[in-house]
């Protein structure tokens, strides 16, 4: 189904509930995905995703179509996920920098994370990372996302995207070999 | 081809799997493409993310519970909601009128006290508020009354000069 479509049954609300399961069916995944690399955490990651959800149903009337349907949702998600780890911060009494640390420190002994010793390394060298290079890092090396793709969601130039990318790479392999 | 695959066969013993050149091609473009998309081989290839099994189809069930399914239960508690929320509204504006009204009469009240010369709040307080001593009976009982009076008949008059002189700094008080 094409998303124009796919908004106009949203936006329906005779349509609206059967539309949102296929909005659901569709983004699930890619979005677990996108949160799960921020938040790092499966319990959180599943939160922030149903929160996300909740949000694009509650707000889908609101959607004016000015840029594509899954790019408001990326930026829903990250927007969320962003929420999410100050609020945990607060919580822990912490800055919103230390709350990295702190996340990936406890990444070891979590049940859902079966990396190994160079995994969670890169983890790490990830978390060093200011947040754009984070986010692109992430799409592009984990999600598989194309620049063009990427470009839609971010908002950003093909070409930023891809300086950005490489100004990550570069980084992580310098963490990566003195660490 | 019959003739290449004996000689391979007789010759060095080695065999292929079975139709291994066949796929060979494609394997072949997929390994390059990822050789080209991967930066360096310094970094790992996933995250070590993982997810609990079948995750997926309960967090669909989760959000249906949160949004189209949680619609659809609470229809009947909505109108309870307005009608909550209205009385809220209402009651807010009645406490928020009283208050006000309070503060006004009050504020009204203060302004008349203001305006009230020192002459006639001393003419007032001389024929309407009895002296203190009269007050105070007021709010005594019939033997309470007896019970001062009799304490007092039974204490020496010695006592009691000694305790006035000891305790009162000016004597002449007494005089007026």
């Amino acid at each position: 189904m094409e998303e124009e479509e796919l908004v106009q049954l949203l936006q329906n609300p005779k349509r609206k509930d059967e539309a949102f399961g296929i909005l659901l069916k569709e983004y699930k995944v890619r979005l677990y995905w996108h949160i799960r690399n921020f938040v790092k955490v499966h319990e959180d990651a599943d939160d922030v995703l149903q929160n996300v959800f909740i949000k694009v149903y509650r707000n889908i009337h609101k959607f004016k179509g000015e840029s594509k349907l899954y790019s408001w949702m990326y930026r829903i998600a990250s927007n969320e996920s962003i929420t999410f780890l100050n609020k945990k911060a607060k919580k822990l009494n912490i800055s919103n920098e230390e709350i990295k640390d702190y996340i990936l420190d406890n990444l070891q002994s979590d049940v859902y994370f079966e990396g190994d010793e160079i995994q969670l390394k890169l983890q790490k060298a990830i978390a060093k990372l200011p947040e754009k290079q984070q986010l692109v890092f992430n799409m592009k090396y984990f999600q598989d996302l194309k620049y063009k793709e990427m470009s839609i969601i971010l908002e950003t130039s093909v070409g930023a995207l891809k300086s950005n990318y490489h100004h990550a790479v570069k980084k992580i392999e310098v963490y990566l070999k003195n660490n | 081809m019959e003739f290449k695959d004996k000689i391979n066969k007789n010759q060095t013993g080695f065999i292929t799997p079975k139709a291994y050149f066949e796929g060979f091609e494609s394997r072949l473009f997929q390994k390059l493409s990822e050789q080209n998309t991967t930066p360096n081989s310094i970094l790992p290839e996933t995250s070590g993310l993982e997810i609990p099994e079948a995750y997926f189809n309960t967090v669909e069930k989760a959000i249906f519970e949160r949004t189209i399914n949680q619609k659809k239960t609470k229809v009947v508690s909505l109108w309870y909601y307005k009608i909550a929320k209205v009385a809220a509204i209402l009651l807010l504006i009645i406490t928020g009128y009283g208050i006000l009204q309070t503060t006004y009469k009050t504020n009204q009240q203060t302004d008349r006290f203001s305006t009230v010369s020192e002459e006639d709040l001393e003419i007032y307080i001389e024929n309407n508020i009895l002296p203190y001593s009269e007050m105070r009976n007021l709010f005594m009982e019939e033997g309470e009354f007896e019970i001062a009076d009799n304490a007092i008949n039974e204490l020496d008059n010695e006592v009691i000069l000694r305790y006035l002189d000891n305790e009162l700094d000016d004597l002449d008080l007494l005089d007026e």
